[in-house]
Protein backbone atom coordinates (compact mmCIF):
# COMPACT_ATOMS: atom_id res chain seq x y z
CA UNK A 1 0.00 0.00 0.00
CA UNK A 2 2.75 2.27 0.86
CA UNK A 3 4.24 4.60 -2.16
CA UNK A 4 7.23 5.33 -0.51
CA UNK A 5 9.07 1.83 -0.23
CA UNK A 6 10.69 2.67 3.51
CA UNK A 7 9.65 4.39 6.06
CA UNK A 8 13.28 5.69 6.52
CA UNK A 9 12.59 7.57 3.10
CA UNK A 10 9.87 9.34 4.83
CA UNK A 11 12.15 11.00 7.26
CA UNK A 12 14.57 12.33 4.90
CA UNK A 13 11.39 13.79 2.86
CA UNK A 14 9.75 15.32 6.45
CA UNK A 15 12.86 18.29 6.34
CA UNK A 16 12.81 18.86 2.64
CA UNK A 17 8.71 19.21 3.44
CA UNK A 18 9.68 21.40 6.54
CA UNK A 19 11.52 23.84 4.03
CA UNK A 20 9.35 23.50 1.53
CA UNK A 21 11.28 22.47 -1.00
CA UNK A 22 9.22 19.14 -2.20
CA UNK A 23 8.25 18.89 -5.58
CA UNK A 24 4.16 18.31 -6.18
CA UNK A 25 4.92 14.80 -6.39
CA UNK A 26 7.28 13.96 -4.20
CA UNK A 27 4.59 16.23 -2.15
CA UNK A 28 1.48 13.59 -2.65
CA UNK A 29 4.02 10.41 -2.54
CA UNK A 30 4.69 12.36 1.25
CA UNK A 31 1.01 12.78 2.17
CA UNK A 32 -0.08 9.25 0.46
CA UNK A 33 2.72 7.57 2.44
CA UNK A 34 1.53 9.70 5.72
CA UNK A 35 -2.05 8.58 5.52
CA UNK A 36 -1.47 4.75 5.11
CA UNK A 37 1.39 4.50 7.77
CA UNK A 38 0.39 4.97 11.38
CA UNK A 39 3.79 5.59 12.59
CA UNK A 40 5.12 8.26 9.96
CA UNK A 41 1.40 9.70 10.45
CA UNK A 42 2.33 10.06 14.46
CA UNK A 43 5.69 11.35 13.62
CA UNK A 44 4.40 13.96 11.16
CA UNK A 45 2.18 14.81 13.80
CA UNK A 46 5.03 15.49 16.34
CA UNK A 47 6.90 17.78 13.67
CA UNK A 48 3.83 20.04 12.84
CA UNK A 49 2.95 20.23 16.36
CA UNK A 50 6.58 21.21 17.38
CA UNK A 51 7.25 23.68 14.28
CA UNK A 52 4.12 25.11 14.32
CA UNK A 53 5.58 28.00 16.53
CA UNK A 54 9.46 27.98 15.67
CA UNK A 55 11.85 29.48 18.61
CA UNK A 56 12.55 32.94 16.75
CA UNK A 57 8.91 33.48 16.34
CA UNK A 58 8.31 32.63 19.96
CA UNK A 59 11.00 35.04 20.79
CA UNK A 60 9.86 38.41 18.95
CA UNK A 61 6.27 37.67 20.81
CA UNK A 62 8.16 38.53 23.96
CA UNK A 63 7.74 41.97 25.20
CA UNK A 64 10.70 43.57 26.89
CA UNK A 65 8.43 43.98 30.51
CA UNK A 66 8.81 40.53 30.75
CA UNK A 67 12.51 40.43 30.69
CA UNK A 68 12.90 43.70 33.21
CA UNK A 69 10.26 41.69 35.03
CA UNK A 70 12.98 38.83 35.09
CA UNK A 71 15.61 40.76 35.81
CA UNK A 72 13.58 42.18 39.17
CA UNK A 73 13.54 38.08 40.08
CA UNK A 74 17.22 37.51 39.78
CA UNK A 75 18.39 41.17 41.41
CA UNK A 76 16.22 40.20 44.37
CA UNK A 77 17.41 36.41 44.46
CA UNK A 78 21.08 38.00 43.76
CA UNK A 79 20.75 39.88 46.53
CA UNK A 80 22.01 38.78 50.11
CA UNK A 81 19.22 38.33 52.64
CA UNK A 82 16.57 38.43 49.82
CA UNK A 83 16.55 35.19 48.15
CA UNK A 84 13.08 33.87 47.91
CA UNK A 85 13.99 30.56 45.98
CA UNK A 86 16.85 29.83 46.55
CA UNK A 87 20.56 31.74 47.56
CA UNK A 88 22.85 32.93 43.83
CA UNK A 89 25.43 31.69 46.44
CA UNK A 90 25.85 28.56 48.22
CA UNK A 91 27.14 28.42 51.72
CA UNK A 92 30.46 27.53 50.78
CA UNK A 93 30.38 30.30 48.13
CA UNK A 94 30.39 32.27 51.64
CA UNK A 95 32.62 30.76 53.30
CA UNK A 96 35.19 29.39 51.02
CA UNK A 97 37.26 27.97 53.83
CA UNK A 98 34.92 25.78 54.72
CA UNK A 99 35.51 22.82 52.20
CA UNK A 100 38.91 22.87 52.64
CA UNK A 101 39.00 22.71 56.23
CA UNK A 102 36.39 19.83 56.05
CA UNK A 103 37.97 17.91 53.54
CA UNK A 104 41.49 18.45 55.76
CA UNK A 105 39.59 17.24 58.55
CA UNK A 106 38.11 14.39 56.70
CA UNK A 107 41.43 13.24 55.79
CA UNK A 108 42.98 13.84 59.32
CA UNK A 109 40.44 11.75 60.77
CA UNK A 110 40.74 9.14 58.35
CA UNK A 111 44.90 8.85 58.88
CA UNK A 112 43.93 9.01 62.54
CA UNK A 113 41.62 6.27 62.73
CA UNK A 114 44.46 4.00 60.21
CA UNK A 115 47.26 4.88 62.29
CA UNK A 116 45.06 3.71 65.65
CA UNK A 117 43.58 0.46 63.66
CA UNK A 118 47.67 -0.32 62.96
CA UNK A 119 48.44 0.64 66.53
CA UNK A 120 46.29 -1.86 67.79
CA UNK A 121 46.63 -4.21 65.74
CA UNK A 122 50.55 -4.27 66.61
CA UNK A 123 49.72 -3.98 70.24
CA UNK A 124 47.63 -7.49 69.84
CA UNK A 125 50.15 -9.38 67.70
CA UNK A 126 52.30 -8.09 70.73
CA UNK A 127 49.98 -9.78 73.14
CA UNK A 128 49.89 -12.85 71.60
CA UNK A 129 53.60 -13.12 71.52
CA UNK A 130 54.11 -12.91 75.07
CA UNK A 131 51.23 -14.99 75.81
CA UNK A 132 53.51 -17.75 73.58
CA UNK A 133 56.45 -16.75 75.41
CA UNK A 134 54.92 -16.59 79.15
CA UNK A 135 53.40 -20.38 78.23
CA UNK A 136 56.42 -21.60 77.34
CA UNK A 137 58.46 -19.92 80.19
CA UNK A 138 55.78 -21.08 82.72
CA UNK A 139 56.45 -24.55 80.86
CA UNK A 140 60.53 -24.79 81.01
CA UNK A 141 60.19 -23.53 84.71
CA UNK A 142 57.87 -26.30 85.38
CA UNK A 143 60.35 -28.76 84.08
CA UNK A 144 62.84 -27.58 85.75
CA UNK A 145 60.95 -27.49 88.78
CA UNK A 146 59.88 -31.47 88.32
CA UNK A 147 63.59 -32.07 87.59
CA UNK A 148 65.11 -30.53 91.26
CA UNK A 149 62.24 -32.22 92.50
CA UNK A 150 63.36 -35.51 91.05
CA UNK A 151 67.05 -34.97 91.67
CA UNK A 152 66.29 -34.41 95.38
CA UNK A 153 64.15 -37.51 95.75
CA UNK A 154 67.26 -39.43 93.77
CA UNK A 155 70.22 -38.16 96.34
CA UNK A 156 68.07 -38.56 99.36
CA UNK A 157 66.98 -41.95 98.14
CA UNK A 158 70.94 -42.64 97.13
CA UNK A 159 71.73 -40.79 101.00
CA UNK A 160 69.92 -43.13 102.91
CA UNK A 161 70.35 -46.44 100.60
CA UNK A 162 74.80 -45.44 101.36
CA UNK A 163 73.89 -45.30 105.07
CA UNK A 164 71.63 -48.59 105.37
CA UNK A 165 74.71 -50.31 103.03
CA UNK A 166 77.65 -49.04 105.55
CA UNK A 167 75.47 -49.78 108.24
CA UNK A 168 74.73 -53.26 107.22
CA UNK A 169 78.65 -54.10 106.26
CA UNK A 170 79.17 -52.74 109.81
CA UNK A 171 77.31 -55.62 111.30
CA UNK A 172 79.21 -57.89 109.54
CA UNK A 173 83.20 -59.20 109.45
CA UNK A 174 85.66 -56.99 109.59
CA UNK A 175 86.79 -55.34 105.86
CA UNK A 176 89.95 -55.13 104.43
CA UNK A 177 91.21 -51.74 103.17
CA UNK A 178 90.57 -53.04 99.37
CA UNK A 179 86.93 -53.54 100.08
CA UNK A 180 86.55 -50.05 101.89
CA UNK A 181 88.33 -48.83 99.27
CA UNK A 182 85.79 -50.05 96.90
CA UNK A 183 83.24 -49.24 98.68
CA UNK A 184 84.32 -45.26 99.16
CA UNK A 185 84.28 -45.43 95.22
CA UNK A 186 81.05 -46.30 94.39
CA UNK A 187 79.32 -44.24 97.43
CA UNK A 188 78.96 -39.92 96.06
CA UNK A 189 82.25 -38.07 96.25
CA UNK A 190 81.00 -35.57 98.88
CA UNK A 191 79.05 -38.45 101.07
CA UNK A 192 80.27 -37.16 105.08
CA UNK A 193 82.46 -39.94 106.60
CA UNK A 194 83.97 -38.55 109.59
CA UNK A 195 83.12 -35.65 111.29
CA UNK A 196 85.95 -33.51 112.60
CA UNK A 197 84.89 -34.29 116.62
CA UNK A 198 85.23 -37.84 115.63
CA UNK A 199 88.84 -37.22 114.15
CA UNK A 200 89.92 -35.48 117.22
CA UNK A 201 88.47 -38.20 119.19
CA UNK A 202 90.70 -40.62 117.42
CA UNK A 203 94.12 -39.25 117.15
CA UNK A 204 93.49 -38.52 121.24
CA UNK A 205 92.70 -42.86 121.43
CA UNK A 206 95.42 -43.48 118.65
CA UNK A 207 99.12 -44.39 120.41
CA UNK A 208 102.01 -42.02 119.81
CA UNK A 209 103.55 -43.49 116.76
CA UNK A 210 100.32 -43.88 115.08
CA UNK A 211 98.74 -41.06 116.22
CA UNK A 212 101.45 -38.82 114.26
CA UNK A 213 101.37 -41.27 111.12
CA UNK A 214 97.48 -39.74 111.05
CA UNK A 215 98.23 -36.56 111.96
CA UNK A 216 100.53 -36.05 108.94
CA UNK A 217 98.48 -38.27 106.31
CA UNK A 218 95.79 -35.60 107.57
CA UNK A 219 97.88 -32.88 106.16
CA UNK A 220 97.45 -33.62 102.95
CA UNK A 221 93.60 -33.33 102.94
CA UNK A 222 91.12 -30.13 104.60
CA UNK A 223 89.75 -32.11 107.42
CA UNK A 224 87.84 -29.16 109.27
CA UNK A 225 84.84 -29.92 108.29
CA UNK A 226 85.22 -33.44 108.61
CA UNK A 227 86.52 -36.03 105.70
CA UNK A 228 84.47 -36.23 102.76
CA UNK A 229 84.15 -39.74 101.16
CA UNK A 230 86.60 -38.89 98.35
CA UNK A 231 89.18 -37.30 100.81
CA UNK A 232 88.60 -40.46 102.63
CA UNK A 233 90.09 -42.40 99.58
CA UNK A 234 93.29 -39.72 99.45
CA UNK A 235 93.81 -40.46 103.39
CA UNK A 236 93.75 -44.13 102.90
CA UNK A 237 96.65 -43.33 100.56
CA UNK A 238 98.41 -41.51 102.65
CA UNK A 239 98.53 -43.33 105.28
CA UNK A 240 100.09 -46.18 103.35
CA UNK A 241 97.83 -49.09 104.47
CA UNK A 242 98.34 -52.50 103.34
CA UNK A 243 95.04 -53.94 101.56
CA UNK A 244 94.67 -56.60 103.16
CA UNK A 245 94.65 -54.88 106.35
CA UNK A 246 91.32 -55.45 107.90
CA UNK A 247 89.41 -52.86 110.16
CA UNK A 248 87.49 -54.42 112.44
CA UNK A 249 83.12 -53.94 112.87
CA UNK A 250 84.42 -52.22 115.98
CA UNK A 251 85.86 -49.68 114.31
CA UNK A 252 83.49 -49.60 111.32
CA UNK A 253 80.70 -48.77 113.75
CA UNK A 254 82.96 -46.21 115.33
CA UNK A 255 82.49 -44.91 111.80
CA UNK A 256 79.74 -44.58 110.90
CA UNK A 257 78.09 -43.74 114.37
CA UNK A 258 77.06 -40.78 112.71
CA UNK B 1 24.78 41.48 19.81
CA UNK B 2 27.06 39.21 18.59
CA UNK B 3 29.06 36.28 20.50
CA UNK B 4 32.64 37.40 21.28
CA UNK B 5 30.15 40.94 23.08
CA UNK B 6 28.72 38.54 24.73
CA UNK B 7 31.39 36.54 25.63
CA UNK B 8 33.29 39.70 26.70
CA UNK B 9 30.17 40.32 29.25
CA UNK B 10 30.92 37.20 30.74
CA UNK B 11 34.87 37.43 31.19
CA UNK B 12 33.76 41.12 33.07
CA UNK B 13 31.52 39.02 35.36
CA UNK B 14 34.18 36.55 36.29
CA UNK B 15 36.37 39.34 37.16
CA UNK B 16 33.80 40.34 39.52
CA UNK B 17 31.75 43.23 37.27
CA UNK B 18 28.45 42.47 38.26
CA UNK B 19 27.16 44.98 36.17
CA UNK B 20 28.62 43.06 33.29
CA UNK B 21 25.36 40.67 33.87
CA UNK B 22 22.43 43.03 33.25
CA UNK B 23 23.71 42.90 29.40
CA UNK B 24 24.14 39.54 29.17
CA UNK B 25 20.46 38.73 30.53
CA UNK B 26 18.92 41.18 28.32
CA UNK B 27 20.18 39.98 25.31
CA UNK B 28 19.78 36.12 26.18
CA UNK B 29 16.61 36.19 27.94
CA UNK B 30 14.00 36.41 25.20
CA UNK B 31 15.57 33.82 23.77
CA UNK B 32 15.75 31.53 26.68
CA UNK B 33 12.15 32.09 27.91
CA UNK B 34 10.94 30.82 24.17
CA UNK B 35 12.55 27.56 24.66
CA UNK B 36 12.01 27.08 27.75
CA UNK B 37 8.28 27.68 26.83
CA UNK B 38 8.00 25.34 24.00
CA UNK B 39 9.42 22.47 26.83
CA UNK B 40 6.90 23.75 29.64
CA UNK B 41 4.16 25.60 27.09
CA UNK B 42 3.64 27.45 30.02
CA UNK B 43 4.61 31.52 30.77
CA UNK B 44 5.01 31.06 34.52
CA UNK B 45 6.85 27.95 34.19
CA UNK B 46 9.30 29.31 31.21
CA UNK B 47 9.87 32.11 33.37
CA UNK B 48 10.66 30.45 36.22
CA UNK B 49 13.02 28.01 34.80
CA UNK B 50 14.71 30.85 33.22
CA UNK B 51 15.36 32.48 36.01
CA UNK B 52 17.17 29.11 37.44
CA UNK B 53 18.83 29.33 34.51
CA UNK B 54 20.39 32.97 35.53
CA UNK B 55 21.00 32.30 38.63
CA UNK B 56 23.10 28.80 38.17
CA UNK B 57 24.98 30.89 35.59
CA UNK B 58 25.77 33.72 38.11
CA UNK B 59 26.88 31.27 40.59
CA UNK B 60 28.95 29.34 38.32
CA UNK B 61 30.48 32.28 35.95
CA UNK B 62 33.58 30.80 37.29
CA UNK B 63 33.55 27.34 35.62
CA UNK B 64 32.52 29.61 32.41
CA UNK B 65 36.18 28.33 30.08
CA UNK B 66 36.35 31.87 27.54
CA UNK B 67 37.62 30.25 24.67
CA UNK B 68 34.08 28.77 23.51
CA UNK B 69 30.74 31.01 23.00
CA UNK B 70 28.83 31.97 26.46
CA UNK B 71 25.83 31.36 24.12
CA UNK B 72 26.54 27.41 23.80
CA UNK B 73 27.32 27.36 27.47
CA UNK B 74 24.09 29.19 28.73
CA UNK B 75 22.39 26.89 26.37
CA UNK B 76 23.50 23.82 27.85
CA UNK B 77 22.49 24.88 30.67
CA UNK B 78 19.16 26.45 30.15
CA UNK B 79 18.53 22.35 27.85
CA UNK B 80 19.52 20.72 31.34
CA UNK B 81 17.07 22.83 33.52
CA UNK B 82 14.24 22.26 31.10
CA UNK B 83 15.11 18.42 30.80
CA UNK B 84 15.07 18.45 34.80
CA UNK B 85 11.51 20.37 34.63
CA UNK B 86 10.02 17.79 32.44
CA UNK B 87 11.55 15.04 34.26
CA UNK B 88 10.33 15.92 37.60
CA UNK B 89 7.19 14.42 38.44
CA UNK B 90 6.27 17.40 41.46
CA UNK B 91 6.63 19.98 37.94
CA UNK B 92 4.42 17.78 35.64
CA UNK B 93 1.53 17.94 38.20
CA UNK B 94 1.74 21.04 38.98
CA UNK B 95 1.86 21.84 35.28
CA UNK B 96 -1.55 19.71 34.92
CA UNK B 97 -3.30 21.50 38.37
CA UNK B 98 -2.49 25.15 36.94
CA UNK B 99 -3.79 23.56 33.16
CA UNK B 100 -7.13 22.40 34.90
CA UNK B 101 -7.24 25.47 36.60
CA UNK B 102 -6.89 27.21 33.15
CA UNK B 103 -9.37 24.94 31.74
CA UNK B 104 -11.74 25.61 34.57
CA UNK B 105 -11.72 29.28 33.68
CA UNK B 106 -12.20 28.73 30.10
CA UNK B 107 -9.11 28.98 28.67
CA UNK B 108 -7.31 31.42 30.83
CA UNK B 109 -4.15 32.04 29.52
CA UNK B 110 -2.29 34.86 28.18
CA UNK B 111 -3.08 36.35 24.92
CA UNK B 112 0.64 36.07 23.40
CA UNK B 113 0.65 32.56 24.72
CA UNK B 114 1.54 30.19 21.33
CA UNK B 115 0.44 27.04 22.97
CA UNK B 116 -3.19 28.41 23.75
CA UNK B 117 -4.82 25.94 21.72
CA UNK B 118 -5.64 23.05 24.42
CA UNK B 119 -5.27 20.30 21.54
CA UNK B 120 -2.11 21.48 20.77
CA UNK B 121 -1.07 21.98 24.26
CA UNK B 122 -2.57 18.60 25.17
CA UNK B 123 -0.82 17.22 22.55
CA UNK B 124 2.64 18.62 23.48
CA UNK B 125 2.00 17.29 26.72
CA UNK B 126 1.87 14.09 25.67
CA UNK B 127 5.29 14.22 23.62
CA UNK B 128 7.07 15.70 26.72
CA UNK B 129 6.20 12.48 28.76
CA UNK B 130 6.77 10.29 26.27
CA UNK B 131 10.11 11.78 25.85
CA UNK B 132 10.93 10.43 29.17
CA UNK B 133 11.34 6.72 27.61
CA UNK B 134 13.93 7.94 25.38
CA UNK B 135 17.45 6.86 25.72
CA UNK B 136 19.59 9.73 26.54
CA UNK B 137 21.28 10.28 23.59
CA UNK B 138 18.04 9.99 21.90
CA UNK B 139 16.51 12.87 24.31
CA UNK B 140 19.40 15.03 23.65
CA UNK B 141 19.03 15.04 20.00
CA UNK B 142 15.21 15.49 20.58
CA UNK B 143 15.33 18.77 22.25
CA UNK B 144 18.23 20.50 20.07
CA UNK B 145 16.46 19.60 17.11
CA UNK B 146 12.58 19.00 18.00
CA UNK B 147 12.21 21.38 20.22
CA UNK B 148 14.61 23.88 20.07
CA UNK B 149 14.61 23.57 16.20
CA UNK B 150 18.66 24.21 15.85
CA UNK B 151 20.30 23.18 12.59
CA UNK B 152 21.24 19.50 12.51
CA UNK B 153 24.71 20.66 11.94
CA UNK B 154 25.10 23.20 15.15
CA UNK B 155 23.26 20.58 17.00
CA UNK B 156 25.93 17.77 16.02
CA UNK B 157 29.00 20.53 17.00
CA UNK B 158 26.97 21.15 20.56
CA UNK B 159 26.49 17.15 21.89
CA UNK B 160 30.15 16.54 19.69
CA UNK B 161 29.20 13.83 17.61
CA UNK B 162 29.12 13.77 13.74
CA UNK B 163 25.83 14.41 11.80
CA UNK B 164 25.71 10.93 10.18
CA UNK B 165 25.45 10.07 13.58
CA UNK B 166 22.75 12.65 14.98
CA UNK B 167 20.04 12.16 11.41
CA UNK B 168 20.37 8.09 12.47
CA UNK B 169 19.93 9.15 16.73
CA UNK B 170 16.80 11.73 15.71
CA UNK B 171 15.73 8.51 12.83
CA UNK B 172 15.36 6.23 16.10
CA UNK B 173 14.04 9.10 18.20
CA UNK B 174 11.35 9.67 16.32
CA UNK B 175 10.11 6.19 15.85
CA UNK B 176 10.41 5.48 19.23
CA UNK B 177 8.28 8.75 20.17
CA UNK B 178 5.57 7.57 17.10
CA UNK B 179 5.06 4.23 18.62
CA UNK B 180 5.09 5.26 22.13
CA UNK B 181 2.52 7.79 21.61
CA UNK B 182 0.40 5.41 19.20
CA UNK B 183 0.22 3.04 22.26
CA UNK B 184 -0.58 5.34 24.29
CA UNK B 185 -3.74 6.46 22.15
CA UNK B 186 -4.65 2.67 21.36
CA UNK B 187 -4.68 2.27 25.15
CA UNK B 188 -6.47 5.46 26.10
Amino acid sequence: MNNIPFCDDFQDLLDAYTAGTLTREEADLFHSHANSCETCAMILKIHENMAAFPVDEITNTIPETMVQRLWDRISNNRSPGKSSRRPAFSGSARRPWLMPVFAVTTILFVLLNIFLFSELRQFRTRERRLTTLLSQQTRVLEEIRDQRLQASTARSSESAFNKNRLRLISGQKALSVAELRSFLEQVPPDLQILTGSYITRLLSQLPGWERVKWEKALESIDSTDGIQSREAILLLEALSLDPNDTITPARLAALTEF
Amino acid sequence: MDDSQLTQYAVQVQRGDRGSFRPLVEALSRSLIAIALRYTQDWDNAMDITQETWLKIFSNIGRFDPRYPVRTWIGAIHRNNCLSFIRSLRNRERFAERYALEQERGGNVPASNPFSDIAHREFGERIRIAMKHLTEAQQAVFSLVIIEQMDQRDAAAILGMQQSTLRTTLHFARKHMAKLLRDEQETA
